[in-house]
Order: structure tokens, then sequence, then C-alpha cells
């Protein structure tokens, strides 16, 4: 019997524009933090614009605000139409929306405080963390809603894509956000060092693989098929790369952490499966591609395909240059360079962005049962957009290569030839420069692509309840002939399908991570490393709140470039007490993991002052606040308990003695600042912090 | 190029070799699967998103 429901499309539409503020709002403060890096000026003298406080904002707010979005448009409007049934609930479409919307303001709100759990890309802390999940729960609970009442017998690949991850990506963020909350918005992970390290890489990787990529594909075998007006070029090749991309990526993770003190076998590992990775993605571009035969032409006048086309090639370069990047030769050079963020931007800008601009040309027209406004504005913004890219990744590529090359260049006498790391920097500023203007250009593109939107919107009205016809599903379904193959009858058993994309992405994470949990001897223990002291801790955590981890890694590698630059190699011993580990993944600055001792208190006051005067040229903002800060000492006991339940071997009772303590240490850095002539209270909190840069690194140091 | 990287793992050969005989292993199940699939099924799948709006 045919039954007539309605599809809603005003979720779709609410996802859409949601995907246009925040994407607009998204890549201004990235343009911001550009420039900032051109100009310190930029960073406009407020703790609350620095560079370290707001580069989360902007990479949270375009991964999770303007692509989160942006896949909740994409995943509402093809699982109805490919399942012919309205969404689950509409209530929860609507909290769904809601609370997600509600998760980035809060992030908008909590990053440039400095409430931030240091761990890129997930530093929202615990309780917008617990939102999160809640939300996330919804939309599961909303898409297999409606996967169960369908009435279509069989699920088309996107939406494995989609079931994917759903599953993969509540797994990372439980997992990630294992903390113990010290007070309303500040918690420490669970794990320490080298463990931290790869679960945080784990996530990292993986968020990249399942928020950025296998959402992605599924909207690109739903909504390429429907512009080129083909059904897709291989439906095995689509069934086989989805198995084989899920089951790989989980693994690849670790090559984020080559050369460090990570065991060798989980990097080895890590390096084998990111080579490997290269044949599902390809497998997945070559499948996007191909569905365009004999659609080429359409591409010439099609600026929504236009952008399809280059997205899905920038997939390919991404998914090519990623493996590459994972040799531990090429690592070796491109690793906290620049080489890294253009790599990103081009997943980012050209996959990512340029799907979602296709998609949003081709959807919103549909839903306003109306045409685009301009082909030729469309054009136009394909075209800038382009443009944008090529002039925000050249420069960066160049300047990655010439800075890691600089780094390890030494004179014929067997020194290093650029010993002050400022020089390295200064010799990349205008490549900074040119890659702002890229920005600005794709930036412009996406400012004329919304008015393009507008004035199509503003021609039709939107169809809210788009009617449609289906037949329902029998009840007692007998399969017949081929519907008993395996992989039809998985196509009819959503929850089957969920559970086998679990145990298959788990498996990765499962033999990569038990081992560094579990042996001892993967860790091995420095009798010498002790406990940070309690202002030691608390500076500790103003280093988190200020993002200094953004510009600064603590972790040197075993290259004779490095330990003659920053003395002996990091190991994962040093770090046993590190909730959370810091150890960085971009060096705009240089490694801090030996800064203990190489300077005065006085020049660290001076150049967190303005570190213009210490080293003229700094491209560092000042951080005048610290001096006139208060350091915030009731949370000492409520932090020593902490690490104390977390293993750090402070003795019991410990935590009433902290602040007693905590008192004579700066006391006596307060004392020593006063003898090089800065007069400042020993109670400021860039006395903690001057304690815990003097401390970093000095547990095995060899004089 | 690659002898570094098993020169590195020092006695853990074991678990690479593991590692990538489970993916074989997973990968040429799904093949051999993939192979036995029907060519009407694989069309009709195919063609699912081009359908979802006549009715």
């Amino acid at each position: 019997m045919t039954e007539k429901f309605y599809y809603d499309n005003k979720i779709v539409r609410n996802f859409a524009v949601a995907t246009i503020i925040w994407g607009i709002i998204g890549m201004t403060v990235g343009l911001l933090v550009a420039l900032q890096l051109v100009k310190p000026e930029l960073n406009m003298g407020s703790q609350y614009t620095t560079f370290g406080r707001i580069r989360p904002l902007h990479t949270n707010a375009v991964i999770f605000a303007f692509v989160g979005n942006a896949i909740f448009m994409g995943v509402y409007y093809s699982l109805q139409r490919l399942l012919k049934a309205r969404m689950f609930s509409d209530v929860l479409s609507k909290i769904h929306f809601w609370g997600w919307q509600l998760i980035i303001v809060s992030a908008v709100i909590t990053l440039p405080l400095g409430l931030t759990s240091s761990h890129e890309y997930a530093e929202l802390e615990w309780p917008i963390d617990i939102a999160i999940t809640v939300i996330w729960v919804v939309f599961g609970i909303n898409m297999f809603g409606t996967i169960i009442k369908r009435r279509e017998q069989h699920m088309y690949v996107a939406i494995w894509f989609y079931i994917a991850t759903f599953v993969t990506v509540a797994v990372l963020h439980i997992v990630n956000s294992f903390q113990l909350p010290i007070s309303a918005f500040k918690s420490y992970y669970l794990f320490a060092g080298v463990q931290d390290a790869l679960v945080q890489w784990w996530y990292g990787h993986n968020a990249v693989a399942f928020f950025l990529t296998t959402p992605y594909l599924g909207m690109m075998y739903y909504f390429l098929p429907k512009m080129a007006q083909r059904p897709v070029y291989s439906y095995k090749l689509s069934i086989l790369h989805f198995w084989s991309l899920i089951f790989i990526y989980i693994w690849a993770g670790p090559h984020h952490l080559l050369y460090t003190s990570l065991p060798g076998w989980a990097q080895s590992l890590g390096v084998a499966f990111s080579i490997m990775l290269i044949a599902p993605s390809w497998g997945g571009m070559i499948n996007g591609l191909l569905t365009l035969r004999g659609a080429w032409d359409k591409v010439r006048e099609d600026a929504t395909l236009k952008f399809m086309v280059v997205g899905i090639t920038a997939y390919g370069m991404a998914t090519f240059e990623g493996p590459m990047l994972a040799l531990k030769q090429i690592n070796a050079i491109a690793h906290y360079t620049d080489w890294i963020v253009a790599h990103v931007h081009v997943g980012a800008l050209g996959w990512n962005g340029f799907l979602t601009f296709g998609i949003l040309y081709w959807l919103i027209p549909r839903i306003y049962k109306t045409e685009l406004y301009s082909k030729k504005l469309a054009s136009f913004h394909f075209w800038i957009g382009t443009l944008g890219i090529i002039f925000y990744a050249v420069p960066l590529y160049f300047a990655g290569f010439t800075q890691g090359l600089m780094w390890k260049e030494f004179t014929e006498e067997g020194m290093l030839r650029y010993p002050n790391f400022l020089e390295t920097v200064l010799q990349i500023l205008p490549m900074y420069m040119l890659r702002g203007i890229g920005g600005i250009l794709y930036l412009t593109g996406v400012i004329v692509m919304t008015y393009n939107l507008i004035k199509t919107v503003n021609k039709g009205v939107l169809v809210a309840n788009e009617p449609a016809e289906a037949m329902a599903l029998a009840q007692d379904y007998a399969p017949v002939g081929t519907d008993r193959a395996w992989h039809r009858r998985l196509e009819r058993k959503p929850l089957v399908f969920m559970v086998l994309s679990l145990i298959v992405i788990l498996i990765g994470g499962m033999i990569e991570m038990m081992p560094t949990f579990t042996i001892q001897s993967n860790i091995p223990t420095i009798s010498s490393v002790k406990p940070y002291s309690p202002l030691e801790l608390q500076g500790r955590d103003l280093y988190i709140r200020e993002g200094c981890v953004s510009c600064h890694s603590q972790m040197i590698r075993p290259f004779r470039s490095e330990t003659e630059r920053y003395g002996d190699y990091s190991k994962a011993g040093e770090f046993v007490y590190d909730h959370p580990h810091l150890w960085g993944s971009k060096r705009t600055g240089p490694d801090l993991a030996r800064e203990g001792g190489k300077y005065s208190n006085a020049w660290h006051f001076n150049h967190l002052l303005d570190p213009q005067t210490m080293s003229p040229g700094s491209i560092m903002p000042p951080y005048e606040w610290l001096i006139e800060q208060k350091l915030d000492t009731t949370t000492t006991i409520a932090k020593i308990n902490a690490m104390r339940t977390l293993g750090v071997p402070y003795e019991e009772g410990y935590e009433h003695k902290a602040n007693a303590d905590l008192d004579r240490q700066a006391k006596t850095i307060a004392a020593d600042l006063k003898q090089n002539n800065v007069t400042v209270h020993s109670d400021k909190e860039i006395i903690a912090i001057i304690a815990y840069l003097q401390r970093l690194g000095t547990d095995i140091k060899t004089k | 190029m690659f002898k570094q990287f098993l020169e590195s793992v020092d006695g853990s050969q074991g678990y690479l070799i593991t590692s990538l005989g489970i993916f074989l292993l997973f990968f040429i199940g799904v093949t051999v699967l993939l192979m036995m699939m029907k060519k009407d099924d694989i069309k009709y799948m195919s063609e699912l998103p081009l359908n979802d709006e006549e009715k």
C-alpha cells in the first residue's frame, strides 16, 4: 500500500543557515589568527583575543560549527530521501539543532576565557563534553529511529558512512574525554604523558577521519549522483572502500608522534597503516570523479559540479600527501612546521569547504522551489575560492619546507647555521602575509555565496514539509533470491551494521593502545623525575590557559639538529606526571622541553611582559595581565588531591601544606627578581608561570 | 627505506606482522564476498539516490 508522508525541509534549512553563519565567523577568526602571526599588535593587548586562546576558537568553529552543521544538513536531507521517511522525531531534530548551537556558543564563550583542556581539537572542558555526548546521542536516536521506520528495505552506501561516523565519533569523544573534574570548568586527563599523547592523537587523527571524511564521503555518494544525474561509478568499489577505510584509518594516529617518546613499534604500526590508507582514500576519490564519466560537459557550465570536482580532487591530494608526511624521513622535516598547516587546509578549504558550498548551491534552491539567484556569482565564488586555496597553501608549503630545513642546517664547522630560532621565523613572515591574502580571497567567496543564497531564498518559499509517497515495508519480509546475499542482509539490519562497524574500528585502536597502557616496559620510569611543586603545577595550568602549547612544543626529537638547539632528547619517563601532556604539534616558537635554567627569572619576566624587548622582531604577543592578576591559590588543595587520585605520588596530607610551599617558592622567585631590579609581588600569576618554565626538563638535565 | 622501520621495532615484529595479517584477512574476506554479489543488486543499490523523488 502506498503511504503519503512529508520530508522535513525546515530542519535542513536551519542547519544550512547555521553552517553559513558559523562558517563566516570561524573563517574570520582564522583570518585574524593568521594575521596575528604577521602583526602581533592584532592580539589587541587583551588576554581574550590573544593567539593562544583564539586559535582553538578558530579550529573548533570551523570543524564543529561549520563542518558539523554542514554534516547535519547533508545527513538530514539525504537520509530522509534515501529511506523514504520523515526524520524519526521533529522534537529530537529540534533538540539536536539547538543543542548543537548552544554547545558552539559555550565554546565561543569559554575558549577566549582560557577554559581549555589543551587536547587539540577537543579543548572544550568537561561540562561541554557531557553536553556534546548528550546531543550526539540525540542525533543517533533520531538517525536510527528514521532507519528503523524506513520505507526502503536497503541502506544505500551513504548511510553506512553516516552510521560509521556516529559510532566512531561517539567512541573517540568518550575515550578522549576521560577527565577528573576539579572545578566547574577545570579538569585533568586521566592519562599522563605518552599514554595521554597516544589517546589524544588517536582521537585527533580519527576526528579527521570520522568527522571531516566519512560523513563527507557519505554526502558525496548521495549528492554527486544527484547533481550529475547518474549512479555512482562502482557500487562494489564503494563497499570495498568503505570497509577498508574505516578499518585502516583507526590505526594511523601514531604518525602524529613520529620520533617522539612513543614506543617505536607503535610508531611503525602507524606509519605502515598510513601508507596503506592511500588505497581506500583514492578508491573513494576515483569513485567520485568517475561518477562524472560522460557528464564532464556539465562540469563546464555548472558551478555546483565545479565545486564538487575540485573538492574531491583536493581530497585526493590531501590523502596522498598524508601518507607521504607519515614517512619518517619526510616527517622529520615537515613536523612542527607550516607544511602541516598547509596540508590540513587543502583538506579543510578544498574538500570540506568546497563540498559544502556545492551542496548548498544545489540544495537551497530545491527546498525553496526556485532557481539559484545568480550562476555568475556562484562561478565567481568558485574561482575566487580556488585562488584562495592556492594562495593559502603554496606559500605555507614553501614556508614549512624552508623553516624545516633551516632548523636542520649546520655550518661546515658543525655548528647550527641558524642557532637563533627567531631567524627562521622572520624568514617566513612574507609567506604568512601571502597566506593571509589567500584567506581573504576564500572568505570573500563565502560572503558572495551568502549574498547569492539570501537572494535565492527571497525569491522562493520554503517547502517546509515536502510531500512524498512510497510503499510501506512489508511487516513479514521474506528475502528471496539474491536478497539473501550477505551484504544485502547486512544492509537490512542497521543495528547489526552499527555493531560490525564498531568492532572494525575497535580492532586497530585496541591493538595500538593496550600494550602502551598495560606493559610497564613501554614507559621506562626515571627515578629523578619528581612531581611538580604546587607553584609549578599552578604555573602549568596557566600555561594551559594561555594556550602556549599552540606555538611551543615540549618534545625534543632525537636529531642532532634538535639536541644541539634544545638539549637532550625527551624520554617517555619524563612525562609520567604530565596530566595532560603538552607535547604540542607546531613550533611557531622554539621547543620548551628543556627551557628550565636556560634564562634568568628576570629574562622570563621581561620576555612575558614584552617579548620584543628580549627578542627584537619576535611575533609572540605580550602577556601583561600575568603581572597584574593574582594567582588563585584556592584551587591548590583540589589540584593536589586530583593529581594524587590520578597516581601522582604526593604524600597523604600534603594538600594542606601545599600552599605554604607555594608561598615559599614564590617568595624566592620574587626575591631573585628584585635583585635584578624587577619589583613584583610574589602572589602574581607571572611568578607561577616562571616557576613552571624554570622547572621544564630539569629533572634529568645534564649540565 | 622500510629497513629503518623494521629495525626500530625491537623484537615487536610479531606485532606488526600480526596487524598486517589481520588486515589482509579482513580485506580478502570483503573482496571475496564482494565478488559473490549479484549484478542486479548492485544496479538497484546504486540507483537508490536517483529514485527517491519520483514517487
